[in-house]
């Protein structure tokens, strides 16, 4: 059986989930977003009101895209811990809009909700297939709509 | 001393191809999705757009460029797994600004070369270093993360809901 050394992979991971959420302001260059570019760095320079703004009727705001990734780390976390719930998607996609308030708390819970995934990676013992999708599919998740939050800012 | 811990290599490298298969094919007839909603792929969403679409400019980029990009990004990534060591100039990769007809059908077919050739990289690479392993993940995320422009800028051409 041929292996790879688990710290070369979660080396890998957190450093491409770091610069995802938290950017990199490092000498040393990103791995795949420019500098500044994380999603904490992108959202915490949007107000409520351009949050809760469509782009043209029935598009899907930021703070709809913030909520929706938020749903996806708590499942996707929850379930690499092995707590299994069931969810309706539908549910990811409730907010639209947000208050001042509601903006702060929801940025909030993102940074809970990305301190939770970290835990649960590093609680993670045995990296199997099941564990490394799940990972993986963070990863990707995450960077597919911080790049639409980032289309959606150039347009409102 | 501890054992250091290892993962087994076929877990690895079947869970990032089943991630850039979904990117790059969109999730299996049968199976859950990963992480998009069904029916949704570069290939499909690149297939409904004409040459005009993609070549229209949406604050200072197009379709165009983004597929360009995204498509360097992955043959550079597979270059340096399979030991590049020269410096890459990234600004050849946004090169690219709008196409013609016969231009987008090409550049849609590279588009496909360039992932089958990721998939035959991922499965032939021996080396699993902490580079490579990091770079084959680099090639997920960045993929991701242009899809999600795309799919963004094809709803401002009016291509998608």
């Amino acid at each position: 059986m041929k292996t790879i050394n688990q710290a070369d992979f979660t080396h890998s991971l957190f450093a491409l989930l770091k610069e995802t959420f938290e950017g990199t302001n490092t000498a040393f260059g990103t791995m795949y977003l420019d500098q500044g570019t994380g999603f904490f760095d992108t959202i915490d320079k949007v107000d409520a009101e351009k949050a809760s703004r469509s782009v043209r009727e029935g598009a899907t705001t930021i703070a709809a895209h913030c909520e929706h990734v938020r749903f996806y780390l708590e499942f996707l976390s929850n379930y690499m811990s092995e707590k299994f719930t069931m969810v309706d998607w539908k549910d990811s996609w409730k907010v639209k809009t947000v208050s001042d308030a509601e903006w702060t708390a929801l940025r909030g819970q993102l940074q809970k909700t990305y301190q939770q995934v970290t835990d649960t990676f590093n609680e993670v013992e045995t990296w199997n297939d099941f564990k490394i999708s799940g990972a993986l599919g963070i990863l990707a998740h995450t960077a597919y709509h911080l790049s639409a939050i980032r289309q959606i800012l150039k347009l409102i | 001393m501890d054992a250091v811990r290892q993962i087994e290599q076929d877990y690895f490298v079947k869970s990032l191809a089943y991630l850039l298969r979904e990117t790059f094919e969109g999730s299996p007839e049968g199976q859950g999705s990963a992480y998009l909603d069904r029916g949704i792929g570069i290939f499909s969403t690149l297939d409904a757009l004409s040459a005009e679409q993609v070549s229209r400019s949406v604050n200072g980029t197009t379709i165009a460029a983004q597929t360009e990009h995204a498509k360097f990004y992955l043959d550079r990534l597979c270059e340096f797994i399979n030991g590049r060591s020269e410096k890459v100039n990234w600004e050849d990769s946004w090169l690219i600004e709008d196409v013609s007809a016969e231009e987008w059908t090409a550049l849609r077919a590279t588009v496909r070369k360039s992932y089958e050739n990721a998939l035959r990289c991922f499965a032939e690479t021996a080396d699993w270093s902490e580079d490579n392993v990091g770079m084959a993940m680099g090639m997920l995320a960045h993929t991701a993360y242009h899809l999600g422009a795309i799919r963004q800028l094809a709803k401002s051409v009016g291509a998608v809901e």
